[in-house]
């Protein structure tokens, strides 16, 4: 599973068993379970599930928006470009007009990918692939290659470095390459907490769940109900609920307020 | 018996109580930290400790976010037609807290049995 990864992080925890380990481990499908493509599949589980989220969201999405129309709009069509136009009113109303209107493609699907990566791990048989920690250090990286690529060519190389260095004035070159490795550290540190902090939350919100669903199965075996196992996990699938769709929020508007710290300040006054 | 001298014999107690447990505790860990070190080398944190230090992460955390939270409740309360800017600066400020105790979670899950 660890794929030369130094995460071995698998399989060690409780987690729910989605469809991929319950093949893997029944003895009805072992012949299933030892052919390559299978076992490939395995391998790559997270990407497996974030990819069939990704085509089933893309699937219903497209198929809504080909039956568009502005005469008579159909009530999926209001519901999208109603959740479209609150996206749009908060990255515009954060970054400015225009330079809202440019990311929001970029910071919606970062949300929408981590919403419903989320919400994949309380779908039965399902996994949620933002507790794998190359998931959210990936997504991590791309706001950070934004950011980066944002502040060079918005400020120039030049007037980055100077950003970098705590934009001084007169006296204050003298603090200069002490606030230069500060903020050289802070810009590593970004990605790192961005992608931590998901990872962590959507960890222990599979662990939890699954230790709870092990404890409902564990008690109901004890006291001889084997065929209606006691669903000790349920109140705590209403806080995982809560907490994903924070966490998606989290790093949402953690992205958003990224690059708005390297954005140029005189475009603050123009909104 | 005076209850100064009562007193006096309860702290002792107490103190005989808290050094055993704590050189108990320590013999523990060693012992694990042997264990695991004979097991994989170059393993320190036993995960009893990281265990403890996710807990000790979560008392501060606990802290900052009923600060954080009740100065945001108070906010809406003064200003009710502000609470859509007030949440959302309160949830980046809480999302900075939390983020404390789930390094140390990550420590924890990390850490060598």
């Amino acid at each position: 599973m660890a794929l030369g990864l130094p995460l071995p992080l698998m399989s060690e925890h409780p987690e729910i068993p989605n469809f991929l380990t319950i093949i893997e481990e029944s003895k009805a499908t072992h012949g299933i379970a030892q052919t390559p493509l299978f076992q490939l599949l395995c391998a790559y589980q997270n990407e497996v599930f974030s990819l069939l989220m990704v085509v089933l969201v893309s699937l219903f999405v497209i198929r809504a928006s080909r039956r568009f129309s502005v005469e008579r709009p159909t009530k999926v069509q209001n519901a999208l470009e109603s959740i479209v136009e609150g996206f749009d009113g908060m990255t515009s109303g954060f970054l400015g007009r225009e330079t809202g209107r440019f990311f929001l493609p970029f910071l919606g699907t970062l949300f929408f990918f981590i919403w419903f990566n989320n919400m994949m791990g309380m779908v039965p048989f399902m996994k949620a692939s933002t507790s794998w920690y190359a998931t959210t250090l990936g997504l991590a990286l791309c706001t950070f290659v934004v950011v980066q690529i944002t502040a060079v060519i918005k400020l120039n190389p030049l007037g980055y470095l100077h950003h970098l260095m705590g934009e001084p004035r007169g006296g204050m070159w003298v603090l200069a390459p002490l606030f230069l490795v500060l903020h050289l550290i802070g810009e590593v540190a970004k990605p790192l907490s961005l992608s931590l902090r998901l990872f962590g939350n959507i960890l222990g919100e599979d662990i939890l769940l699954g230790t709870f669903l092990g404890f409902g199965v564990a008690i109901s075996a004890a006291i001889h109900m084997d065929l209606l196992p006691i669903p000790l996990h349920l109140p705590f699938m209403f806080l995982s609920l809560l907490a994903g769709s924070i966490q998606a929020v989290v790093f949402f508007m953690l992205s958003m307020i990224y690059i708005q710290l390297v954005l140029p300040h005189h475009e603050e006054e123009g909104h | 018996m005076t209850l100064n001298s009562v007193r006096r014999r309860g702290r002792t107690l107490l103190i005989m109580i808290a050094a055993l447990f704590i050189l108990t505790a320590g013999a523990a860990f060693a012992q694990q930290a042997e264990h695991s070190a004979s097991a994989a080398a170059g393993t320190v944190v036993p995960k009893a400790a990281a265990a403890l230090a996710v807990g000790l992460a979560a008392i501060g955390s606990g802290f900052g976010l009923g600060r954080a939270v009740g100065s945001a409740m108070d906010a809406i309360g003064r200003q009710p037609e502000a609470s859509g800017k007030v949440m959302g600066a309160m949830i980046v400020g809480a999302a900075f807290i939390e983020a404390l105790t789930i390094y140390a979670f990550v420590v924890f899950i990390l850490a060598p049995q």
